[in-house]
């Protein structure tokens, strides 16, 4: 049975990823004036299939200097948190494969060990390029990590509970987003945190192709590569569902099925960060730490302290 | 009965994969190999936190172990120049003494293993949330260690940052 919910979640996470790196090269292209991928298929829908079938086909070329051991695990390091995470999303109520009770901390800590596998990746290289790329991760995962969980908190207090789905039935009165005055802006932290977790524009400076040609993956060929891919994109929709659950109610929602509520939240979220890929430059690495440590960080604590005292004063007035 | 069997068998083989990972640790030649065996040994502990039901602390160690210190670890490791890694002690007295360390550690270790009484519980994992638990021991019992652990890592912080200021 949860063997059989494992191989699910795995499969559906991969469709769903194909279907995203659609969307975004789709709206993407849109944005910038072009028509994106649209020959494979009907509007281009197979191209992810295509491309998926070339990567597989593909030669994994492992570079002599190369520590190989490290090499090739490296990927796998980044993918397996990447799916676990999904492990414990509800897509409905009762529609996941766990709900842990420590639901929130468990994505958290899932959310930091791929920074190992860049670090690896980044190293067994044996490419400058990558180094530097691994580098540039590792310290701007660290770095957003903190507001990140910081601001994780923040929908945790309000509902008292770290279960997903508890996250989530705490919601039924109001979603904590429209809670005035620390959910917009808890919403917007957790936002530009996320983004930077999963090395997107504008925070894609570990890949940043014009600087260090693509950061920690440079060497990367194939399949490998393709493990990366997929566990970036992984990644970003997770962020998107994890906003929609924590700030916009995950399934909650009139007349729909659940998962159809869920469904378009992740994706209009996902739509957001695409938006936002398209639009803004890269940052430099200057500004990128200084928005985590000088604005993001005090920024997440003050936000946590008005929501304690929040909490507070409406346990006061019952 | 079948459950007990599958927590053993996880538990010996998370076991016997942690004790692997730190015998690694040392064995390894390269310090990022051993800085991987690490991850290996501090993730099987992870492991054997979820077999005891204590999620939370495994949560925490994931995130905070392998999340946190072993990625600073791997930061200083790529940051420090690594290609002189030869013997920083040098002489007549440097067998010598290093196996008196060694030895010294195994004795200490041994008799304190020996003199510890292991207590066994036979009551199954009780599987219940243990993070309010944990939250109120941490601001009740055990307040002062809190607020002394915290006011340690503030002095390593500001220590840190004094020694790295160039000017």
């Amino acid at each position: 049975m949860s063997a059989l919910a494992v191989a699910m979640v795995t499969t559906i996470v991969a469709v769903i990823v194909m279907l995203a790196v659609w969307f975004e090269r789709r709206v993407v292209g849109l944005l910038q004036g072009r028509l994106g991928p649209n020959r494979v298929g009907p509007a281009g829908l197979l191209q992810s299939v295509a491309d998926g079938i070339k990567l597989l086909m593909k030669e994994i070329i492992i570079p002599s200097q190369a520590d190989r051991v490290p090499f090739m695990l490296a990927p796998l390091v980044v993918l397996v948190p990447s799916l676990m995470v999904w492990s414990v999303i509800p897509w409905g109520p009762g529609l996941n494969v766990t709900d842990l009770n420590v639901g929130v901390l468990f994505i958290a800590a899932m959310g930091a060990v791929p920074t190992i596998g860049v670090l690896m990746a980044g190293w067994a290289s044996g490419n400058k390029y990558s180094l530097l790329g691994g580098m540039r991760a590792a310290a701007q995962l660290i770095s957003y990590e903190i507001p990140m969980i910081v601001t994780l908190m923040v929908p945790v207090l309000l509902a008292g509970t770290m279960s997903l789905s508890g996250l989530v039935e705490a919601q039924s009165g109001l979603w904590f987003v429209f809670l005035l005055p620390v959910g917009p802006v808890a919403f917007l932290l957790f936002l530009i945190c996320g983004i930077a977790e999963v090395n997107r524009s504008p925070f894609d400076l570990p890949e940043a192709e014009s600087e260090i040609v693509a950061g920690f993956h440079t060497e990367y060929s194939g399949m490998a590569f393709a493990l990366f891919f997929l566990a970036e994109y992984a990644n970003s929709i997770a962020i998107s569902a994890m906003a929609s659950l924590l700030f916009f109610g995950g399934w909650l929602g009139p007349v729909l099925p659940p998962f159809v509520w869920f469904f378009l939240k992740t994706s209009l979220i996902f739509f957001v960060i695409v938006w936002i890929r398209g639009t803004l430059p890269r940052i430099r690495y200057d500004q990128l730490m200084h928005v985590a440590w000088k604005v993001a960080l005090p920024t997440s604590l003050v936000v946590l302290g008005i929501a304690a005292v929040e909490l507070t004063l409406l346990k006061g007035l019952e | 009965m079948a459950e007990e069997v599958l927590a053993a068998v996880a538990f010996y083989a998370l076991g016997g994969m942690a004790i692997g990972g730190a015998i690694g640790v040392v064995a390894a030649r390269s310090i990022f190999h051993s800085a991987m065996f690490l991850v290996v040994t501090l993730g099987c502990v992870a492991g054997v936190f979820v077999i005891l039901g204590a999620d939370f602390l495994a949560a925490v160690q994931v995130l905070v172990y392998v999340g946190a210190i072993m990625v600073l670890i791997l930061f200083g490791i790529m940051l420090t120049p690594q290609g002189d890694t030869g013997t920083l002690l040098d002489g007549p007295l440097r067998s010598p003494s290093a196996l008196l360390v060694a030895l010294a550690v195994f004795v200490v270790t041994v008799a304190t293993l020996a003199g510890s009484e292991w207590p066994r519980s036979v009551a199954p994992p009780v599987n219940i949330p243990t993070t309010e638990s944990i939250g109120r021991g941490l601001f009740t019992s055990y307040v002062l260690p809190l607020e002394i652990a915290s006011v340690l890592l503030l002095i390593a912080m500001i220590g840190a940052i004094v020694v790295a200021r160039e000017d």
